[in-house]
């Protein structure tokens, strides 16, 4: 028991400043105090310490214009995402035929439809980036707090989108039959696409806050151009592919509803204001003269 | 914090521990089959007379003796195109064992869209245009819908939605190996 405290206490001691941390497990072995209280003193140090970290705007900016509002729109899209591409690598890889490529008009669409999920996952690949970085940016010292409310908000939203998503359609009953497409994939794409970046970004941002003018100026060119070629998948994934379109009962086949979700038109745009705050930084840091790590 | 970075390293490494084990899992096989009916409660498909894009008069009656693939298609749904190189290549494997695919477009512009399509696609098998009563005949109200229609003019096999490539393979060879009364 004691020595699972004494590891407790240590392992709780490191989320301290490294000057900190001496300074308090000094204090701790003079007085005598056992590792039980010093997890408790420690534990209470840190909640003081976030508190005054949270007196800033800083933590409130990352948690209400990242966290939530990106945190959730990446969660949702993660799983569209996948259900939307997993048919086509079903389509194309479970299924393929060498037909694909002998035949002019199949390979152009093999190409057209393997260009358009490569983009769609680029984007998604740079939402997520720079969503890491704007969070590690606005909140440096309350990272591990954003951060892990950022995931959180990511699982939660990617839990509750399952039911939305191309899965929802009993035509794509051959594709989610499979354990692979119907479990694994969604957590590929959510991790390797989604966290994996994001963590990327987050762990950049720790290096420096700002990134060299000209290579940020052009990853938001080539960010905001994926976001125009992905803005039409994007509204329609996020908020339910399934619920946008609705088969039509003649065979004339889907048909959008119109008019409520017009709206969304504007929603590339919060994907994009992580990039549009980067840029901001290293433009505000080059005016005031100060260097940037690249 | 300084910790924050060795923390976000570790759950950068257990995040690529998830992807190594999720990507090394092979894909499974589709559970979503059904046995074929037997000869006997299989229904006769509905005869029909329509016309090709050359112009030649297509008649399922004339199919007698052979096993036909009927898919019902449009040029708007992707779903139906990709499946349509499939066709093509059981059509090319099968078509001296007894097979004939025939593809029926069933977009509301009729050959106006169709005929394109078709140009820059060509399709190694016969396509039709249908109509409202072409649907109506085999009550067409979604797609893709694919049929497979024995040698003695029954339908073994009625599948609304995405197929499984191998599964009707596997139909198609059991149909072959049938014989016309």
């Amino acid at each position: 028991m004691t020595a699972a405290a004494g590891w407790l206490a240590d392992r709780v001691s490191r989320l301290l400043d490294p000057d900190e941390r001496d300074a308090v497990r000094g204090d701790f072995a003079e007085l005598g105090i056992t590792s039980a209280q010093a997890v408790v003193e420690v534990l209470g140090l840190l909640m003081r310490r976030q508190a005054a970290l949270w007196t800033e705007w800083g933590p409130w900016l990352a948690l209400v214009g990242v966290v939530i509002p990106l945190g959730a729109l990446l969660g949702q899209l993660s799983w569209s995402w996948a259900d939307g591409s997993a048919i086509y690598t079903f389509l194309y890889v479970n299924n393929w035929t060498w037909a694909y490529v002998e035949s002019p008009g199949a390979r152009r669409d093999l190409l057209d439809v393997g260009t358009r999920v490569c983009l769609n996952d680029l984007a998604l690949i740079g939402w997520s980036w720079t969503t890491g970085f704007a969070l590690g940016s606005l909140s440096r010292r309350t990272l591990w707090v954003t951060a892990t409310l950022f995931c959180l908000v990511v699982f939660v939203v990617f839990g509750f989108s399952s039911g939305t998503t191309a899965r929802a359609n009993p035509f794509n009953a051959a594709v989610f039959s499979l354990p692979f497409y119907r479990v694994r994939y969604p957590w590929l794409v959510l991790t390797g696409l989604v966290l994996l970046p994001a963590m990327w970004g987050m762990r950049r941002s720790r290096r420096s806050a700002s990134l060299p003018l000209i290579p940020t100026l052009v990853g938001f060119a080539v960010i905001a151009l994926l976001t125009v070629s992905a803005a039409r998948t994007l509204e329609l994934f996020a908020i339910g592919h399934w619920h946008l379109t609705r088969l039509d009962p003649s065979p004339d086949g889907f048909a959008e509803h119109g008019g409520w979700f017009r709206p969304l038109r504007l929603l590339p745009l919060l994907p994009l204001w992580p990039v549009a705050f980067i840029v901001a930084s290293a433009c505000w840091r080059r005016l005031r003269g100060q260097p940037a790590s690249a | 914090m300084p910790a924050s970075s060795g923390r976000i390293n570790l759950m950068l490494a257990l995040a690529l521990l998830v992807v190594t084990a999720a990507v090394s899992s092979a894909a499974d096989h589709p559970t979503v089959t059904t046995p074929l009916p037997s000869a006997k409660d299989r229904k006769p498909a509905p005869n029909f007379v329509v016309t090709d894009a050359n112009g030649k008069t297509i008649t399922l009656s004339s199919y007698k003796g052979r096993v036909v693939l009927l898919d019902f298609w449009a040029t708007w749904c992707t779903g139906c195109k990709v499946e349509i190189p499939w066709y093509m290549e059981f059509q090319k494997r099968y078509s001296r064992r007894g097979l004939t695919s025939i593809g029926a477009a069933m977009d509301e512009e009729g050959w106006k869209v169709v005929s394109p399509y078709l140009e820059q696609h060509p399709i190694s098998y016969p396509v039709v245009v249908g109509d409202a009563d072409f649907a109506k005949l085999f009550q067409i109200d979604s797609l893709p819908v694919t049929l497979l229609i024995d040698r003695n003019g029954r339908i073994a096999d009625w599948h609304v939605g995405m197929v499984v490539k191998s599964t009707w393979e596997d139909e198609i060879r059991a149909l072959l190996r049938e014989k016309a009364k």
